[in-house]
Order: structure tokens, then C-alpha cells, then sequence
């Protein structure tokens, strides 16, 4: 009984976990870049990058309102096991937010890539399709045959999910832990480099559509 | 003579535009290897504006004037020449360069569509760091002039074309630019939204001594707010003075109108010097040199069984067609 429990606690902080990194805006800044409207952004005197970060906080707070109720009301009815540690909650935290920013900065740095391909936001599916398989959805990154767990310990998708879930459950031992939270910001970097240079090359080539 | 505010030369942006064949055999290909074509969108451009100068650029779709304008936004990098905007250089998008201009879109909203168009004020206020007072008076000054009090309140969705073009020039004026870039501000507006736009537009621009460059179709918005025009054709600078010379140039004959009180039992023959533009049962309209006006006019008066006769200018609408088709002045 103990297992289901503890399944049931892993699937309901997944799913609030997908929600607060998931990052709704990169599917919009793609058609911001093909249809102009990216003009609106580039004529005022801040980053655009700051529209997207405040439609996902706004969006954040919105999402939480009905996850939080139908979360609560599925552990009432399905009765997860989930034994808290202080280490694991703290650690959680931060875990929580680097993988936010890694989700969002490497879904940006994809969506960027429309300033020069039409239809860059496949690779934001492709992106999806790697996090259900490799980031703890379609199973805890534990129960993934070998070689899938390999690549889901060396590839980003783990750390913009299921890392920060298995730190909450604590099912990471302190070099596991340490592990993670490197490979994290080692990504992290990673993506905030690829954002940043695809945004100053992107913008220099921007054609700006009509006209 | 005002300073001298906005400063180009040689400006010219040439666009790298992928073509393909169509079909899917050519889209598969063109993954490999793209193609491009090179546009020509705006070609060494040059003049200068002085600080609150009023300016119109004409000409046809594609000619090149919205490509020009979107390069003094800041917007596209020009292929090569210069330019030199209130002491800037626009494509480096200085924050100060920013704050110092606007650019009003017609058909690209700054708007937040499911807002009231207040809000979207409040936040803009923010942007660009507006002290309350300032906002405040700012927002009051714009509400009062373009009648807006009871729009503020509404979703922007539920705002009609005109009212939420009336918002669109609060939202890019409150931070006070001093340079106002408007690329077919009155598009799709009825005829007397146009006119309350364009009357703000004049008022705005006497109080506070911004300058603008204004793009439009309509020809209405052009003789009421600029003396001045810029002639753009296929990229390059047609001609650069006011708008009264370009229609004297451009059209040395006027047209004629006469409305006969009984129908013709023969065949009107347009008299030298004139080219008939319209005949029916009981009206001509000619195209007569001006130097043969009254000559014609005389003619026929004499010859044909006349109600009334009008003598008047072209229509400048028929003055840009003839640039527009011929392409040359």
C-alpha cells in the first residue's frame, strides 16, 4: 500500500511541478517574431524578454488558483504517502525555480530561432515529447530502463521537471542531490547563453514583416 | 529656422527574401538550399526634418515608406547609409531614443485586447518610468482632447476601430515624445473619425512642437496636416517640397465640368488641348491644359446647350495615380 501512496504523491507533485515550470509564453514569442507584432516590444525601452517573464508570473498565479483546489481535492480522495525532510523542502525551493528558469530560457532560446525558420515552434513539441518521456512523466526517471536513464541524467528535460519532484520525495542521496542541482545550473547556463546570443543575432536580422 | 531633429543620408535597406517554386517537391528542397532574392526596399534616402516639422511620406503600396520608417523607429537596420534622430543613432535603441519617440501603427495595436485601454495606460506608465503627477496630467490632457472619458473603462474588444485608435494615440503619447512616427494612423477609420484624428493630430502637434512623419493613403489626412511631402517611388526620393508645387507640377490642366440641359443629337468631338474623361447623357468632364482654359471654356459655352459649368483643380488622388502608374514626376 505504502508504493501506491507514494505514487500517488509523485504524480500530484508532478503535475503541480509541470505547472509552475511550464512555460505558456514560448509558444506565443515565435508568432510575435513571424507576424511583427514584436515591433510593439522593440519600440519600448525595456527587454522584451520581460513581457514574456510577466505573462508567465501573471499566468503562474492564475493556473495555481484551480491547481491548488483539484490537487488538494485529489489527495483527499487518493491519500498520498509523502514523508517531508527540512533538507528536502528547502532544497526544493530553489530546485523548483532554477527549473522554471531553465524550462523557460531554453523554450525562448527555441522560439527565437523564428527569426530565421517559419515554423521553429516544432522544435517546442519536440521539446515536450522529450520532457514526457525523459523528465519523469510517462514514469519516474528510477524506473526508466538503463539507457533512457542515462540520457535523462545528461540531457536538460529532467531538470525543468521531475529533479525537483524527486528532491521533494526524497529520493536523491546527497551526492545525487549535488549531482542534480550542477547538471541543473550547468543547463541553466546553457540556455541563458543560446537565449541571449540568438536574441542579438535574431534581432539584428529581424526583417520586421509589412511594409 | 528650427535645428535640424532628424538627419538622413544615403539610407537604403535591402531585403534577403527566400524564394521558392510552389509545390512540396520545391519546400522539401528549399531546406537544403534556400534562395533568396534581393529586395530593394528603400534606396538612398536622404533629407532632414527641423523640430516640430510636419511631414508626409507618399507613395505607393511597396514604394518603401513604411520600411524608411520602421529604420528611424529603430526597427530595421539599414543596409548602408546614415541617420541621426535627435542626436541618436535609431537601430542602436538608446532607452533615452526611446523615450523620445513613438511610432503609432494602424494596423498593430499596442493595446492589451482584453483590458480596459486604462490599464494598459498604467502600465505603459511604468515602462516608461511616468511620475504620477506627470501620468496624470499627461492621461488628463489626452482624455480631454480626443473625448475619451467613458472609453477608459472598457475592454479594448469591445471598443470600436475608431475609439480604440484613440487609444492607441493615448498610449504613444503619454510618456511625451518629441518625435511621433505614424504609419497609416486613420486606416479604416470613417470619414469623420479621420477627421477628429486628424484635428487632434494638428492641435497636439501646435501645443507641444512635436515633429512628425506621417504615412497615409488617404490624401485628406496629407492637405490637412502636411505642408510638406516626401515622394518615395520603388525605394528611391521622388521629390521632397510642399504639396501645393508637387500638384501644380504634376497636373497642368484642370478639369471641366459641364452639365448640359438636354441630351446631344451628335457626337462630341473634345476640343485641341483637352482629352475627354467622362461623357454621359447629360453631363462631359474634360481635362483641359491650364493655359487653355478659358479659350475652352468659351468654346463651349457657344457650342453646347449649357446649365452650368465648373472649372476646377485635379483631384490630388488623380495627381498620385499618375506618379503612382507612371512612376516619374
Amino acid at each position: 500500500m505504502a508504493l501506491r501512496g507514494e505514487f500517488v504523491a509523485y504524480y500530484l507533485i508532478l503535475i503541480v511541478v509541470n505547472q509552475v515550470t511550464f512555460a505558456q509564453t514560448n509558444w506565443t514569442v515565435g508568432d510575435l517574431i513571424r507576424d511583427g507584432s514584436m515591433n510593439i516590444l522593440l519600440l519600448r525601452p525595456l527587454p522584451p524578454v520581460l513581457d514574456a517573464v510577466a505573462t508567465e508570473l501573471a499566468g503562474k498565479g492564475v493556473f495555481l488558483l484551480f491547481v491548488g483546489p483539484v490537487t488538494l481535492g485529489l489527495s483527499l480522495l487518493l491519500k498520498p504517502e509523502l514523508e517531508w525532510t527540512m533538507i528536502g523542502v528547502m532544497a526544493f525551493i530553489p530546485a523548483l525555480i532554477l527549473a522554471w528558469l531553465l524550462r523557460f530560457l531554453w523554450g525562448y532560446a527555441l522560439a527565437l530561432l523564428a527569426f530565421w525558420a517559419a515554423r521553429a515552434d516544432a522544435l517546442l513539441a519536440l521539446t515536450d515529447a522529450a520532457i514526457f518521456l525523459l523528465a519523469g512523466q510517462v514514469a519516474p526517471i528510477s524506473l526508466l530502463p538503463d539507457l533512457l536513464r542515462t540520457f535523462a541524467v545528461l540531457l536538460p528535460f529532467r531538470y525543468m521537471l521531475s529533479f525537483p519532484v524527486e528532491v521533494l520525495m526524497n529520493r536523491l542521496d546527497s551526492t545525487g542531490l549535488v549531482l542534480g542541482f550542477a547538471m541543473q545550473g550547468f543547463w541553466l547556463v546553457v540556455a541563458l547563453f543560446a537565449s541571449v546570443a540568438l536574441w542579438h543575432r535574431g534581432v539584428r536580422r529581424y526583417a520586421a514583416v509589412g511594409g | 529656422m528650427a535645428k535640424a531633429q532628424i538627419v538622413i543620408e544615403g539610407l537604403t535597406k535591402t531585403y534577403q527574401t527566400p524564394v521558392r517554386d510552389p509545390g512540396l517537391g520545391a519546400a522539401l528542397a528549399s531546406l537544403i538550399k534556400r534562395r533568396y532574392c534581393s529586395v530593394e526596399a528603400v534606396r538612398d534616402v536622404s533629407f532632414t526634418l527641423a523640430e516640430g516639422e510636419r511631414v508626409a511620406l507618399l507613395g505607393p503600396n511597396g514604394a518603401g515608406k513604411t520600411t524608411l520608417l520602421k529604420m528611424l523607429a529603430g526597427l530595421l537596420r539599414p543596409t548602408a547609409g546614415t541617420a541621426s534622430v535627435a542626436g541618436f543613432t535609431p537601430w542602436e535603441r538608446h532607452y533615452a531614443y526611446l523615450r523620445n519617440i513613438s511610432m503609432v501603427m494602424g494596423n498593430k495595436s499596442q493595446l492589451l485586447w482584453d483590458i480596459p485601454p486604462l490599464d494598459s495606460f498604467t502600465v505603459l506608465a511604468r515602462i516608461y518610468d511616468l511620475p504620477q503627477p506627470e501620468f496624470q496630467a499627461a492621461l488628463d490632457e489626452l482624455v480631454a482632447l480626443l473625448d475619451l472619458g467613458p472609453l477608459l473603462n472598457s475592454p479594448v474588444r469591445n471598443l470600436s476601430l475608431g475609439e480604440r485608435m484613440k487609444c492607441e494615440l493615448v498610449a504613444a503619447l503619454l510618456h511625451r515624445p518629441q518625435i511621433l512616427f505614424l504609419d497609416e494612423p486613420t486606416i479604416g477609420l470613417d470619414v469623420s473619425a479621420q477627421r477628429r484624428l486628424r484635428a487632434f493630430l494638428d492641435d497636439y502637434n501646435r501645443r507641444h512642437g512635436v515633429s512628425f512623419i506621417l504615412t497615409s493613403h488617404y490624401m485628406a489626412d496629407v492637405t490637412a496636416l502636411c505642408d510638406r511631402v516626401i515622394l518615395i517611388h520603388q525605394g528611391s526620393l521622388l521629390y521632397d517640397g510642399s504639396l501645393r508645387t508637387l500638384a501644380t507640377r504634376l497636373a497642368p490642366f484642370k478639369l471641366m465640368r459641364v452639365t448640359l440641359n438636354q441630351a446631344l443629337e451628335y457626337e462630341f468631338v473634345a476640343p485641341p488641348e483637352t482629352e475627354l474623361v467622362e461623357q454621359t447623357e447629360d453631363s462631359i468632364t474634360l481635362r483641359v491644359a491650364r493655359s487653355a482654359t478659358s479659350t475652352v471654356a468659351a468654346q463651349l459655352l457657344q457650342q453646347l446647350p449649357v446649365a452650368d459649368l465648373v472649372i476646377e483643380d485635379a483631384p490630388i488622388e488623380s495627381v498620385m495615380d499618375q506618379i503612382y502608374t507612371g512612376g516619374q514626376l
